[in-house]
């Protein structure tokens, strides 16, 4: 490889000085280290030889004469090393002038080879100019396109090829401790020589050593740390790992891992690591918090929910009932899974009114008096009233709110008619007179499926939309009766809602 | 690939001449350089490339002025270029309507990435 570059650099030199000196009848050529000489037709190749070495031991310009003419033979280095040296041969009838000539040949391989020299400094400036551009682009990218509702694997991937191809690492993995639920995900991407279990230990134990100080490791070869050779069955791996935390609390661990044709880590290559685990620092605590905020409001509507059954023992179950009749009617309505999660919701809460309502209204055996009825009908309302300070639960206060609305107009609380009743009001009233009449009630007992279907037919058009109506006939309505009567504690059914992102 | 890999990269900063022809060239690309509007005009005039990297803010004339004064030559309104501004610019499709500006790319740029465009451009899976 040496040899290569010399031998093109020197031939360049040759060339370029050449093409100038030969117009004056001189004659270039040149002699590498590996004691070759290049131009072979001289009559006494040998004492430009010599002369040649001679010029690249001693480290200066030695004069030779040869039957062609006057030579020198002048020494040519580069970054200390010596690569050879360029020989020129002036004819006899340039003899006087020669020693001038020679002078300004001199010169002459001197600045060309400084800016051989410089001409390959900005090459490699370039090279190194265009690799910080490129943990540039990268570190950006990251900064604008993260979404904090990404889940991790989606935001991990977003970034890792670029950056193993940059620290040219085969693999990567990142270990996340959810501090809620005390479990440990770990994604890897790339080439894992241990995939699964093995990378979960290798974050752990990499997460030992880093503890909480805020670097980057950088582990060379692997060989002073035999529970990873253990793992590896192998020393020829490079590891960089950054610890994930969030002031001074550990979230996780960033590892990057090299194998046999990994280069090493160096300092600039973690920086950027640090950079980028410092990113992914941020992205988790946000995605975390997150969590917690949903978390939080899903605990807070369970609680609403059991103070409804707490309130009235003889309607437990029906919130949960009219939730589920109530989001399988959206389903039928072919509604997007977010609204129809809203109408769930709707449902389990629409009653949470009542708990505004004295008990002796609300559990009186037999019929009410008008103003008992007055009374009753202020549910929705002080429902609507109750759920309205609770931010994210203003997309289903129409549910509550509206729930006794009718489509002729003769409903409560406000009358509306026909369109003006917003959707999920509709379908919580529906569901929520389905269920009354499937259920055993102080006022009446309860009917059959059968039964309750005719009812809604024939009630379509004056209580119900005509199309809510449909949408529920249109349900399988032996899966509805089955599925009914499996409904145990709702609380799965809360549970699974953060993942279904319903909070604005 | 077709026949013609000239590219004409201007730009006024000499450092990101470099980093572009390094890339390119390595990838095949014969690459001419032009420092300002003006040269570039000059050398795409000359060379006739398959496409053109050019800055946008460039003395003598800009990226846009010249894309649009290429627009206006017949044999040139084809060459796809691609425009590299400062971050967070802007350019709006009046702007762009007289041009044949195929490509925005913001700067710091990946090089990795620019050289990729180029050669989907220059495949012709991209129009």
């Amino acid at each position: 490889m040496f040899k290569e570059k010399s031998e093109t650099y020197l031939s360049e030199l040759a060339e370029q000085l050449s093409q100038s000196w030969s117009k004056l009848g001189a004659r270039v050529c040149w002699w590498n280290s590996y004691k070759e000489l290049n131009i072979l037709d001289l009559d006494d190749p040998g004492i430009a030889k010599e002369a040649a070495c001679q010029s690249t031991v001693e480290g200066k310009p030695t004069a030779f004469v040869s039957s062609s003419g006057n030579g020198n033979a002048f020494p040519v280095f580069s970054n200390g090393r010596c690569l050879g040296s360029i020989l020129c041969i002036f004819p006899p009838n340039l003899l006087e002038q020669s020693q001038a000539l020679f002078e300004i040949f001199h010169k002459n391989i001197d600045h060309l080879h400084t800016n051989f020299r410089t001409e390959n400094e900005l090459t490699d400036l370039s090279r190194e100019l265009s690799g910080s551009y490129e943990e540039l682009s990268l570190i950006y990218k990251l900064g604008e396109h993260f979404q904090i509702t990404d889940d991790p694997a989606t935001f991990l991937n977003g970034f890792a090829e670029e950056l193993m191809e940059l620290i040219q690492a085969q693999g990567l993995l990142l270990l996340i401790n959810h501090r809620l639920s005390g479990g440990e995900t770990c994604l890897q991407v790339g080439n894992m020589p241990v995939p699964g279990e093995g990378a979960k230990a290798v974050c752990r134990y990499l997460t030992q050593i880093t503890g909480t100080r805020r670097e980057t490791l950088i582990l060379s070869d692997i060989s002073t740390h035999p529970s990873l050779v253990r793992i590896f069955q192998n020393t020829e791996v490079g590891i960089m790992a950054r610890p994930i935390l969030v002031e001074d609390t550990p979230l996780g661990i960033l590892v990057a891992v090299g194998t046999n044709q990994y280069d090493g880590f160096d300092s600039t290559d973690a920086k950027l690591f640090g950079t980028i685990g410092e990113q992914t620092a941020s992205f988790l605590q946000n995605s975390f918090l997150l969590a917690d905020i949903q978390e939080l409001l899903t605990g807070l509507l369970t609680s609403l929910v059991n103070a409804i059954d707490a309130k009235d023992p003889c309607t437990r179950g029906h919130s949960q009932r009219v939730a589920f009749i109530g989001r399988r009617i959206a389903e039928s309505l072919e509604l997007s899974p977010k609204e129809c999660a809203q109408v769930y919701m709707a449902g389990l809460l629409h009653d949470i009114g009542k708990i505004g309502i004295s008990d002796h209204v609300l559990t009186k055996p037999g019929k009410l008096t008008p103003e008992e009825f007055a009374i009753i009908q202020q549910h929705p309302v002080i429902g609507a009233k109750i759920i309205s300070s609770v931010r994210p639960l203003q997309n289903i206060l129409p549910g509550v709110l509206h729930h006794h609305e009718r489509y002729d107009g003769k409903g409560y609380c406000e009358g509306l008619t026909g369109e003006q009743i917003p959707l999920m009001g509709m379908i919580v009233g529906l569901a929520d007179c389905f269920d009354a009449i499937t259920s055993e009630r102080t006022y009446h007992s309860a009917k059959s499926f059968t039964d309750a279907i005719n009812e809604v037919r024939q009630c379509s058009g004056s209580q119900f939309s005509p199309a809510v109506a449909q949408a529920l006939l249109n349900y399988d309505l032996d899966k509805l009766e089955h599925d009914l009567k499996s409904i145990g504690d709702h609380n799965h059914e809360i549970q699974a809602l953060p993942s279904l992102n319903w909070i604005e | 690939m077709s026949e013609n890999n000239t590219i004409v990269i201007a730009d006024d900063e000499a450092h990101i001449l470099r980093v572009l022809e390094l890339k390119l060239s390595s990838a095949g690309f014969t690459c001419v350089k032009a420092g300002n509007g003006l040269q570039a005009w000059d050398q795409i005039v000359r060379t006739r490339p398959a496409l053109v990297i050019s800055d946008y803010q460039m003395p003598e004339m800009t990226g846009l002025e010249l894309a649009e004064k290429m627009y206006q030559e017949n044999e040139l309104r084809g060459t796809p270029i691609i425009l590299l501004t400062a971050r967070g610019f802007s350019l709006t499709p009046d702007d762009l309507a007289q041009t044949n500006i195929q490509y925005r790319v913001s700067k710091p740029f990946s090089p990795r990435e620019l050289l990729a465009l180029v050669q989907e451009i220059l495949m012709g899976a991209v129009k």
